[in-house]
This record gives structure tokens, sequence and C-alpha cells, in this order.
């Protein structure tokens, strides 16, 4: 039993304050506000996960940007390969989180290319050999299902290209 | 009345139980937590490394900054900082572990708490839903008897005797409580869209990250997966109610884990599904099925 009234009484406290937490957070998962309390409120919801949001595919899902790249080594080879080939699901998911920032920003030409850059030198230090690294990226557009049964089928849209060579920088067209 | 729900309330809240089902979700969760610490074990680098898949300047420049890019500013970078990390990831694995172990639980307990919560601070893009479970579910833990049951702490210890207690019916609701609330959150932001009221699931299914098999068949029996999709609707939004509902509850209980089971089957988040999976079933099945040591059921509790 949970005895005396006192230990109670803070139990309680701190049960329904942990529960408002989690409650407002999924009322308003931005939690915007500046000041003191909020930013404490930010920082215990933070390390506690009170503040977590479980909207997992919502309110929309996703649009989806398909990555590519060629690996060009110095004997003149090539390399078709993606970032989740050589992973497992359990990492295919967290790289499909990075993946879907380029599908969030992918009107922002100075992200896409920073985000690109990032990648493809993470491709370099995976390739030691690799004289230069082209990167293909293509918005996956899939038809509904009434334009799919007219015939319709899955359409790569390309959103970014660029190569780039090993400490040389890119040529994004 | 008023006495009448005084007493309901108590019941449902401080009813005396064993905590075997808190025992049982501390080996689920640190199990799980094992697993997907070694699943993640060869990827760190790419995933929290300061010259990973999104490298620590450009992370702090989406995301205003993080650990990794201010160790990078002290100066902790390159291999001291790969060793940190690498050293950082075992201390998290060893952990689970010992947590799922039940050996020195409520150590293990913070430290698994305390370093998954880093990993948040140390790549946000790395992590998703398992990890936001498994963040909140530690730290409900560590203030909870969860090694009571099934762990080796239990056998060392010289008191063999589990008294009942209302703590554990408390922790149990509580745990219960919030895993209902992730749900409510999960159908309500999903029906806010447009998608979820018509074609979500043809959608998802054919997202090629998680397109393992082929669901074009689908599109000859369009009101099949507008069902499957007002389902989740459904049942994820009323879980907090229809879980309690008496005789009904183990079937929307068993709706869910199905629903997880088909994630981690078609969409191959198979860590994600089963550990939801395997949480719901702890949480609300083990109790039914154990009422009578654990915890009321949520079938008897008559709320």
């Amino acid at each position: 039993m949970i005895k005396g009234p006192r230990k109670k009484h803070i139990i309680a406290f701190f049960i329904i304050a942990h529960f408002s937490l989690i409650i407002f957070s999924l009322i308003d998962p931005k939690f915007s506000g500046n000041q003191g309390l909020w930013r404490a409120l930010r920082f215990y919801g933070k390390w506690t996960g009170a503040t977590a949001s479980y909207s997992f595919f919502s309110p929309e899902i996703p649009r989806e940007i398909v990555f590519s790249f060629t690996i060009h080594f110095a004997d003149g080879t090539t390399k078709e390969t993606t970032l989740q080939e050589t992973a497992n699901n359990e990492v295919n998911a967290r790289v499909g989180n990075i993946l879907r920032l380029f599908a969030k920003n992918f009107k922002k030409k100075e992200i896409i290319r920073s985000l690109a850059a990032s990648i493809t030198a993470s491709m370099f230090e995976a390739y030691p050999n690799a004289e230069r690294i082209e990167i293909r990226g293509s918005l996956h557009k899939f038809p509904s299902m009434a334009a799919y049964r007219e015939g319709e089928r899955a359409t790569f849209l390309p959103v970014y290209q660029a190569t780039f060579r090993r400490g040389g920088g890119d040529q994004s067209p | 009345m008023k006495a009448r729900v005084k007493v309901l309330f108590e019941e449902f809240f401080f009813r005396p139980s064993s905590g075997e089902v808190l025992s049982l979700l501390r080996v689920v969760v640190g199990t799980m937590m094992l697993i997907k610490g070694l699943f993640l074990f060869p990827h760190l680098e790419d995933l929290f490394g300061q010259y990973g898949y999104l490298q620590a300047h450009l992370m702090s420049a989406i995301g205003g900054e993080n650990f990794v890019s201010r160790l990078a500013k002290v100066g902790f970078t390159g291999q001291k900082f790969s060793i940190a990390l690498h050293a950082f990831f075992l201390v998290h694995i060893f952990a689970a572990g010992f947590f799922a172990l039940g050996y020195q639980t409520k150590f293990a307990n913070f430290v698994l708490w305390i370093t998954q919560a880093a990993f948040f601070r140390l790549g946000w893009e790395s992590v998703y839903g398992i990890d936001s479970y498994c963040h909140n579910l530690t730290f409900f833990m560590l203030w909870l008897p969860v090694g009571s049951h099934w762990s080796l702490d239990s056998r060392l210890s010289e008191t063999k005797e589990v008294a009942l207690s209302s703590y554990n019916t408390l922790g149990l609701r509580l745990l219960q409580i919030y895993l209902c609330l992730t749900y409510v959150d999960a159908g309500v932001s999903k029906a806010k869209g447009h998608d979820w009221w018509s074609e979500a699931i043809w959608e998802v299914l054919h997202l090629r990250e998680f397109n393992h098999f082929s669901f074009l068949w689908m599109a000859w029996v369009p009101w099949l997966p507008k069902i499957m999709a007002w389902s989740v609707l459904f049942f994820e939004s009323f879980y907090i109610l229809g879980v309690w509902i008496p005789r009904l509850g183990k079937y929307w209980v068993l709706v869910i884990i199905s629903m997880h089971i088909g994630i981690a089957v078609t969409m191959g988040l198979v860590l994600f599904g089963l550990t939801l999976a395997l949480v719901n079933a702890t949480l609300f099945l083990v109790p039914i099925r154990y009422g009578d040591r654990s915890a009321p059921t949520p079938s008897e509790s008559h709320i």
C-alpha cells in the first residue's frame, strides 16, 4: 500500500502533471510558448518523452523521394547503389526519416544541396576508392487506385541531380 | 453515487496486485531494446556520427543545436567522438540486457532511459516511433517495481515473498492509460487529413520504402483498403474507450495487435510492429488471462 497522505499527494501531483503534459503536447504538438515555464516544460518533456508525438503517417501520407547513386572508381568501373542497400530494416526505417527531409524541403534548393552533399560525403566514406559520385533524387508518384485500373503506372519525376568529386565540390545542374 | 464512484476509482487504481505484469513488461521492453541496439550498432556512425548521413553542422542548421554539434564545437571530433559514441551505445546495450534479466534492475532502468533520451539529442532524424515508446516506457518503469518477478535481483534476494501492492496496480493503470493516449493521438491526427478517409492504405503499401509485397490487386477491390483505413481510424481513436468495455475489450486489443503484426509483415517494420504487439498483449491481455493474480481486468473494472 502507498502509505502516508503526504507521499500520496506528492505522487498524485506528479502523475497529474506528467499526464497533463502528455495530453497538452498531443493537442498542441508545437508546444510553442517561449517563456521560462514553457522552456522548462519542453526540457522536461524532451528528457522524459512526455512531449513525444505519435502521429505516424499523418495527417497525410508523406511524399517519397527516391535516391540512387552511381559510384565512379578511379579504375573506370562504376557501381549503382542506394543508401538502404546494405542496411537492415531497423536502419532503413531511420534512413527513411532522413530521406523524408528531402521530400519536406524539395523546393528549397540550398537545403537540398546541403542534404545531398552530406549524404554523398557519407558515401565517399563508405567507398574510399570512389573518385566521384553521382546522386539522383526522384519524386515517386504513385497513381490512385482508379488511375491504376485505367493503366496509369508509377512515375519517377527527377527533382535533383549532381555529381560530387572527392575533395572537389559538386556539379549541380 | 459519490461513494460508489469512489469505490470504483479505488478498485480500478489501487486494488492490490502482484506486479507480474510490470515485470513481464520489463522483460519485453528490455529484450526489444537489446535487439534494437544490436541492429543499430554497426550503423552508428551513419545514423548518429558527426560525418554520418546528416553531418553535425547540417543537423544543427535544420533542427537547432544538438549534442553532436556542441561536442564538435569544443573539439570533440573524429576518432575521439567515434570511440565515445560506440562506448556510449555499448553502455545502452548492456543496460538493456541487464534490464531484461532484472539484474541491478533500477540502475539498469535509469541508464537505459537516460541513454535512450540522449539518442534523441544525438540525432532527432535518426529516431522513430519505437524510440518514443521505449523512451516513455523506460521513464514510467523507473518509478515502478518492475524487478519483483522473473529477475536475477529477486532470485538473489533473501526475501522471496512478494507482497501484493496497490502500487503495482496504479503503475499498470498509468502504463495502460499512456498507451491508450498514444493511440488517440495516432488515430485523431490521421483523421484530420484527407488520405486516411480515402486511399491511405494503398498509398502506404506502395511507398517504395515499405513495399515488400505486391498489393496492386487492391486496385480491383478498392473498398478493402478503404475499410482498412477507416478501421485504423476507428480502432486507434477509440482504443481508450473500447479496451474497457466488458467482454469486447480483449477483442479490441486483438485488433490493435493484428494491426501491428500487419505492419511488421507487410511494411517490414518488424521490430516496431512486434514491440507494440507485445506491449499491448502484456498490458492488456495478460491481466485478462491472469486477472486473479495481477490487476483487475479491463472488463472487470466497470469503467
